[in-house]
């Protein structure tokens, strides 16, 4: 059933292919909510799609902006006080624009990096984790799911992958420049889920009567090691696996005073201040926490090195992790099933990632050319 | 003190009219314009735009020069910047000589090779300078590399692997940037441009060879290409708005391989025999016979401001601008011959029917 559907985060990696999916099948009208202009450039390759611009942490902005769609997609990532607010800016819009129902992409690490065994949908979850993140998602999700007025499907995905994921994207200058990493030798299980597979689950969230008996956890058919994971990207670019260093686990580590500084800087009254000093006094600033953060140098005598790669807690705790989430709840009541296996989709995203740093062909060899002969 | 304090010999400043206050004038040309009048290059008089917002951005960098919504009020001046969007780039680049402005046209410096080359002559007709903001051309890494290619110190040049991409960040103020019809193409007209006439540059205008995209309907926001010169020299390209890329141009001469990366003003890489080594591009100054020492060069940013001497030193010297249409235009011609042969760029993670249906909206069945 085409429904209108405002979709926001539509420039992120699952709203790009979300958006081009849909674009592609025409089985949703869509609307975009984007906070400028230049958030266009991903969808630019269509048409442009109906979009509006807003400021998606401002609930009366963004009622504006989604006036007359029976649906939302909330694929926004943000920092832990983003998340919050964009939730709740969410929910707000929704219920004073009429939007019936709300999918909201939680995340799987609502338990944790490395969940203890037994963890399921309906394991109680904390707030105080180390990872604000963390911390951040189970609060929008209480909020939303205290929430009336609203339908709200809650889904709640591991490690999220395909073409430009976090999880792949950066890994060719990572090997090229011996930076790329496995904690412990990656032997831990990855919690993964194929970007088109999240899709079918965000699908069913929009349609499904039951689909607000949430929160679900969504997964591909397998959950392979993170090594395991990794192979058919890293053989794709033409590295091994034995081109990853294997590195120690990190234990938890307190924000930096950058991080603290950068926090704050993110704030609305920061964004509403910081015009007000000169580019020359911010990057006066900028350059000394970069000082005061770097590690410092014992002395004058020692030989420069390349940088070896470190793991920070959250990495560690992922490639270490021990248990393989359950996906029963959103089996049995939304009737998922992933469409697409993960074999078939590490392929696809090895195939697009090496096509993009030239590992393979640039060109479609199946398309037609009007006669002309394929030469990349 | 740096290498272009004392160049202000020649006459009284340019007066300077730059029309068009986006972004690339808030973020780059206007401070660099700034540090051209503090050189005594130049006087901005009079800045133009549709919008008193962003004449107001731009005014704080020339608090004394006069603010017009309307071209045609404008007050009288020497040269003029043209930094409006590409498709306005001919109609006011005529209209600007028309009232004997040299010019220097923001890239890309028109919508079509056919429009470059009427700007081209009317600038001959004009007795005028017609210079192309390609601002990279003043990176001293790339004049290098353009001497070793022109000097033939490590022989021909064989190959060419040019990657340049990254998640699009550009404060696009419309969403007209992303339209063919407003902003001519995506990612190849964008970046691209730059890449091909600095190609152009080194080894002359290339035959295109194959030439792939991703726009489907729209623009395209990743592109791969392959060129070819005369000489046999060959070129791959890849560029994208989407994910990052190896950001580099490596260049394979028949005894040793370059590498330039991306806004690395100064900074190349030589590979000879197996043997790395990093080389810092900037000029050397000898005192007397046994002292010597490298200027500090300009960086990225300093670029612009070189750009800006260029052309003032073109219109005092009646030279040619180190950035000529005839090689912006080539690359304007390249663009246009890609997007005339254009196929689909494999997009391998597709279903069967979204690829079906992408080489439809592709235009490429």
């Amino acid at each position: 059933m085409t429904m209108k559907v405002a979709l926001l985060g539509g420039s992120g990696f699952v709203g790009t292919r979300l958006l081009e999916k849909w674009l592609l099948s025409g089985s949703h009208d869509v609307r975009v909510v984007v906070r400028s202009p230049g958030s266009l450039a991903r969808m630019a390759r269509f048409a442009l799609p109906a979009w509006e611009q807003a400021d998606v942490f401002d609930p009366v902005s963004l009622s504006r902006a989604i006036e007359g769609c029976d649906t939302m997609v909330h694929a926004i990532v943000g920092d832990a006080d983003q998340i919050a607010t964009a939730a709740q800016a969410a929910l707000q819009a929704c219920r004073s624009a009429g939007v019936r129902r709300l999918v909201y992409l939680s995340s799987a690490s609502v338990h944790g990096q490395n969940p203890a065994p037994g963890t399921n949908d309906l394991s109680p979850l904390r707030d105080d984790q180390p990872a604000e993140y963390n911390n951040a998602k189970v609060r929008a999700e209480r909020f939303l799911r205290d929430a009336s007025g609203v339908e709200v499907c809650i889904l709640r995905p591991g490690i999220v992958y395909g073409p430009r994921s976090q999880w792949f994207s950066g890994l060719p200058r990572a090997l090229r420049s011996q930076q790329a990493f496995l904690v412990e030798g990656g032997q831990g299980i990855c919690n993964h889920i194929y970007v088109d597979n999240l899709i079918h689950a965000i699908e069913l969230g929009l349609a499904h009567p039951r689909a607000t008996e949430g929160p679900f956890y969504v997964a591909d058919d397998a959950a392979l090691t993170w090594r395991e994971f990794y192979r058919p990207v890293v053989q794709a670019l033409g590295f091994d696996l034995s081109d990853f260093q294997v590195v120690p686990a990190a234990p938890p580590s307190p924000p930096t005073l950058r991080d603290r500084v950068m926090r704050v800087n993110r704030g609305r009254a920061s964004q509403l201040l910081m015009p007000m000093f000169s580019r020359r006094l911010k990057d006066a600033v900028k350059a000394g926490l970069d000082r005061y953060s770097a590690a410092a140098v014992p002395n004058g005598f020692v030989l420069p090195q390349p940088r070896t790669p470190a793991a920070d807690w959250e990495i560690s705790q992922l490639h270490t992790c021990a248990t393989r989430l359950p996906m029963d709840r959103a089996v049995e009541i939304l009737g998922y099933a992933p469409p697409l296996g993960a074999a078939e989709a590490l392929d696809r995203s090895a195939r697009w990632l090496a096509g993009m740093w030239g590992t393979a062909t640039p060109a479609d060899p199946t398309a037609s050319n009007d006669g002309r002969t394929a030469t990349a | 003190m740096n290498g272009m304090e004392t160049v202000n010999v020649g006459g009284a400043p340019l007066r300077v009219l730059i029309v068009g206050c986006g972004a690339l004038v808030e973020e780059y040309q206007g401070p660099a314009a700034q540090e051209a009048q503090r050189l005594g290059l130049l006087e901005v008089v009079g800045l133009v735009d549709r919008s008193e917002d962003r004449l107001a951005r731009c005014g704080r960098f020339f608090p004394s020069a006069a603010r017009y919504t309307d071209l045609d009020a404008a007050c009288e001046a020497d040269l003029a910047l043209i930094a409006t969007p590409a498709r306005s780039h001919s109609s006011l680049a005529l209209a600007m000589l028309e009232r004997h402005c040299h010019l220097l046209v923001e890239k890309p410096m028109c919508a079509s090779a056919t429009e470059a080359a009427a700007m081209q002559a009317q600038a001959d007709r004009c007795g005028r300078v017609l210079a192309v903001g390609h601002f990279r051309r003043f990176f001293p890494a790339l004049e290098t590399i353009r001497s070793m290619i022109g000097s033939g110190v490590f022989g021909p040049v064989r190959r060419i692997v040019a990657e340049e991409g990254g998640l699009f960040r550009w404060p696009a103020a419309s969403a007209g940037f992303f339209t063919r019809e407003e902003g001519g193409g995506g990612v190849t007209l964008d970046i691209g441009i730059h890449m091909l006439e600095i190609l152009v540059s080194w080894l002359g205008v290339p035959e295109i060879l194959d030439y792939a995209d991703d726009a489907m309907g729209g623009v395209e926001l990743n592109s791969a290409g392959r060129l070819r010169w005369a000489t046999g020299a060959e070129a791959e390209i890849r560029l994208s708005w989407d994910v990052e890329l190896a950001n580099r141009y490596r260049v394979e001469f028949e005894r040793a391989t370059v590498t330039w990366r991306t806004g690395q003003a100064t900074d190349l890489l030589i590979e000879m025999d197996g043997v790395s080594a990093p080389q810092l591009a900037t000029s050397r100054r000898a005192h007397g016979s046994s002292v010597e020492y490298s200027l500090p060069q300009h960086g990225y940013l300093g670029a612009f401001t070189a750009q800006w001497k260029d052309v003032v030193d073109a219109i005092r010297d009646q030279r040619e601008p180190r950035v000529t249409s005839q090689t912006a235009g080539a690359a304007l011609a390249l663009v246009e011959s890609m997007y005339g042969r254009k196929r689909l760029l494999d997009i391998p993670y597709l279903e069967p029917a979204e690829r079906l249906r992408a080489r439809q909206l592709a235009g490429v069945q």
